[in-house]
């Protein structure tokens, strides 16, 4: 080896181990729960971590917790409606992460535990976390990452359709003063659109039926920059095939 | 470093080029794919997946050593008395170095968009940009600039490694499955059928085997060694950076994986450096590709198995309808397609040609047929699992890719036979 890339060898080494030696204490993770589960029943979920319970909410329909401290590890997630046991997973809580775990289906009277069509199984063989399946619009549990990037004056959107049994939904937002419009996605159910940027911040957005017109639901913003803002577009629970309702959840941009 | 004075590449410049033929677009694209599908399975993915790319490597050397002569897998086939197959293989060689093409310029555009918070336009015109100025360097006759290259490899390969290193020095375990579920051990086989263009990248050099110094004695262990070491970094950078950004946001930010990482790392000065890399690296990768598909197309046309139009030259001996015609195609796709599908489509391509020259070694070598073997069997597991996934999770995709399969072979010997006839049909006229 050459002295020259000897040197830059060592520099390297140093470099990283003086890194290693400084690593702190695990990082907390931020998390908080949206319980879209359409159900007349409140929901118990149950993050448990070496057999010891973590976090524990009972939850009505439509409900986003704001954002909970968790340290790093591997989650056991239970759910239940009257003491009857819907989905079970493990998820992994990374350092500094920030998640929502959303809970979305239509759950049927005396379900068992974890129910899915064959055609989710494959898929999640196959796809692994990249599936979007509606699984016969039966119960799941997801975990959505809400890290993401932007420029210092961009607000970024993104939506996720929610309302199973509801056909397709177009996304738009109208820019308040100029009455500029924004596509933000046509989506079938369970999928997430991807974040969009805006640097306008007085936006009104408006989502509609595929085919149809006429807004099924609607939501002013005045946006912040460097905020995420995530839409749960989800079924009104009195008029659910006709009435969407949109839950916001509003996230702050990471510092590195 | 590069070409001796005999103008020979020494065996330090065969192995960088090697490395950096696989790396300079491989990691940078796949990293989030494999992850949604393996979580943390995922260095075993690419340890599946490299026993494929071993023998393959041993196979490509042994057979160019024995043939005395650059063309890969197009000429075994024609030495083994396959002409048919040959020709129905360097056509289907062309899609999936156009597709792979296409996969480092969708990659370029990212990570460079991603730098200046681009939006998907900027992204798109960044991917074409690429393409054209190569497309235009290559018509100048500028083309392979081997020292310029190794130098990027040699840059490339450092940064990858110190990402990995610095990652594996953060160790814990469960930023490998953060935000995801733990996937079972079965999953690395799907994730590494969807990703094996990571490695197709080794056999460029045997295009160059006429420009190697001292084949017969150093190629094997050079390559061999370039591609056992890509392995090995590739699960190292996999493992490593993912420690550092966490598998969700991996698999969030897939197009640009390794630049939220090195980001989470070393914040702005690592956003700049992977850049850099990333954008160098992925250059390099789209050049000498396109290089030695064009050249590769020539040597086909001058063969009669594509049209004699691919056979044209310009003023700087350059092969300018083909590098033009590729080009183009590669910047369509990676402007209308999506990361997934290129990746995978490619992959499917070079699992078969794999496959083809690990059983034409096979059959030619007399010591040592376990080595081809290793890598048709597990060739034939990886691609039947890609298969598979491709019938699941994207049908008209994989009906697409059928579609042009049955087209070459079908189509191939129609247009061919329809250039000869025009071919003749105008010396006639002459005489």
């Amino acid at each position: 080896m050459k002295r020259s890339n000897f040197h830059i060898v060592f520099i390297l080494a140093s470099f990283f181990f003086f890194q290693a030696c400084q690593k702190n204490a695990p990082h907390e993770a931020n998390l908080r729960i949206g319980q879209f589960l359409m159900t007349s029943d409140e929901v118990e979920i149950t993050l448990s971590k070496n057999n010891k319970d973590e976090l524990n909410k009972t939850l009505p329909y439509s409900a986003l917790t704001a954002y909970e401290k968790l340290t790093p590890g591997i989650y056991k997630v239970e759910v239940k409606r009257n003491n009857n046991l819907l989905l079970k997973k493990k998820i992994g809580i990374g350092e500094k992460g920030n998640y929502s775990l959303i809970l979305y289906g239509i759950p049927k009277e005396n379900q068992s535990v974890n129910v899915e069509t064959t055609s989710k199984k494959l898929h999640s063989i196959v796809e692994g976390e990249e599936t979007h399946s509606a699984n016969g619009f039966l119960p799941q549990l997801k975990v959505l990452n809400d890290e993401f990037e932007c420029a210092k004056n961009e607000a970024k959107v993104r939506w996720i359709h929610l309302a199973a049994g509801v056909s397709e939904i177009s996304a738009k937002a109208i820019e308040t003063d100029k009455n500029e419009t924004t596509s933000l996605s046509t989506l079938s159910y369970p999928m997430l659109a991807k974040d969009v940027a805006f640097t306008a911040f007085d936006q009104e957005f408006k989502w509609n039926l595929k085919g149809n017109k006429i807004s099924t639901a609607a939501t002013s913003l005045q946006l912040k920059p460097e905020y995420l803002y995530t839409f749960f577009v989800i079924g009104n629970q009195h008029h659910y095939l006709d009435k969407l309702e949109v839950i916001t959840g509003k996230t702050k941009k990471k510092k590195f | 470093m590069g070409k001796k004075s005999d103008g020979k590449l020494d065996s330090l410049s065969v192995w960088a080029l090697a490395a950096g033929g696989m790396v300079g677009g491989g990691i940078y694209t796949v990293l989030g794919v494999v992850i949604a599908v393996s979580a943390q399975w995922t260095w075993l993915s690419f340890v599946l997946t490299g026993l494929i790319a071993i023998p393959s490597a041993y196979s490509y050397v042994f057979l160019t050593n024995k043939f005395h002569e650059e063309g890969g897998a197009f000429v075994f086939l024609e030495k083994v008395n396959d002409k048919k197959m040959a020709g129905n293989l360097s056509w289907l060689l062309i899609l999936g170095y156009v597709l792979t093409i296409s996969v480092y310029a969708y990659a370029f555009g990212h990570y460079l968009s991603f730098a200046f918070h681009g939006d998907p336009l900027l992204m798109r015109l960044l991917a074409a940009g690429i393409i054209i100025l190569l497309i235009l360097l290559n018509l100048a006759g500028v083309g392979k600039l081997t020292k310029v290259e190794i130098l990027i490899v040699s840059v490339n390969l450092l940064v990858l490694l110190a990402l990995g290193v610095y990652g594996l020095t953060q160790w814990n375990s469960t930023q490998l499955v953060a935000g995801i579920e733990p996937r079972p051990i079965w999953s690395s086989l799907f994730g590494g059928a969807a990703i094996f263009m990571a490695y197709e990248g080794f056999q460029l050099l045997t295009y160059e085997y006429d420009k190697i110094k001292n084949p017969e004695k150093k190629f094997m262990p050079v390559l061999l060694s370039a591609v056992i070491f890509v392995v090995f970094l590739y699960v190292i950078v996999s493992v490593g950076a993912t420690m550092i950004g966490g598998a969700t946001s991996m698999i969030s930010f897939k197009e640009i994986a390794l630049s939220i990482s090195a980001e989470s790392a070393f914040g702005k000065t690592g956003l700049i450096i992977m850049t850099i890399a990333a954008g160098f690296a992925t250059a390099a990768a789209i050049n000498s590709t396109l290089f030695s598909t064009a050249n590769l197309s020539k040597r086909i046309a001058s063969q009669s198995e594509l049209p004699s139009w691919f056979d044209h030259t310009n003023k700087n001996d350059v092969p300018d309808r083909s590098i033009i015609l590729l080009g183009v195609l590669a910047g369509i796709l990676a402007i209308i397609g999506s990361l997934s599908s290129l990746v995978e489509a490619a992959s499917l391509a070079f699992l078969f040609t794999f496959g083809i020259v690990n059983w034409i070694a096979y059959r030619e070598l007399n010591k040592k047929k376990w080595i081809p073997l290793l890598g048709i069997i597990i060739g034939c597991l990886v691609g039947g699992a890609l298969i598979f996934r491709l019938i699941i999770s994207k049908p008209i995709a994989l009906g697409g890719i059928l579609a042009i399969v049955l087209l070459i072979i079908l189509g191939r010997p129609y247009v061919l036979k329809q250039k000869e006839k025009t071919k003749q049909k105008s010396k006639n006229e002459e005489k």
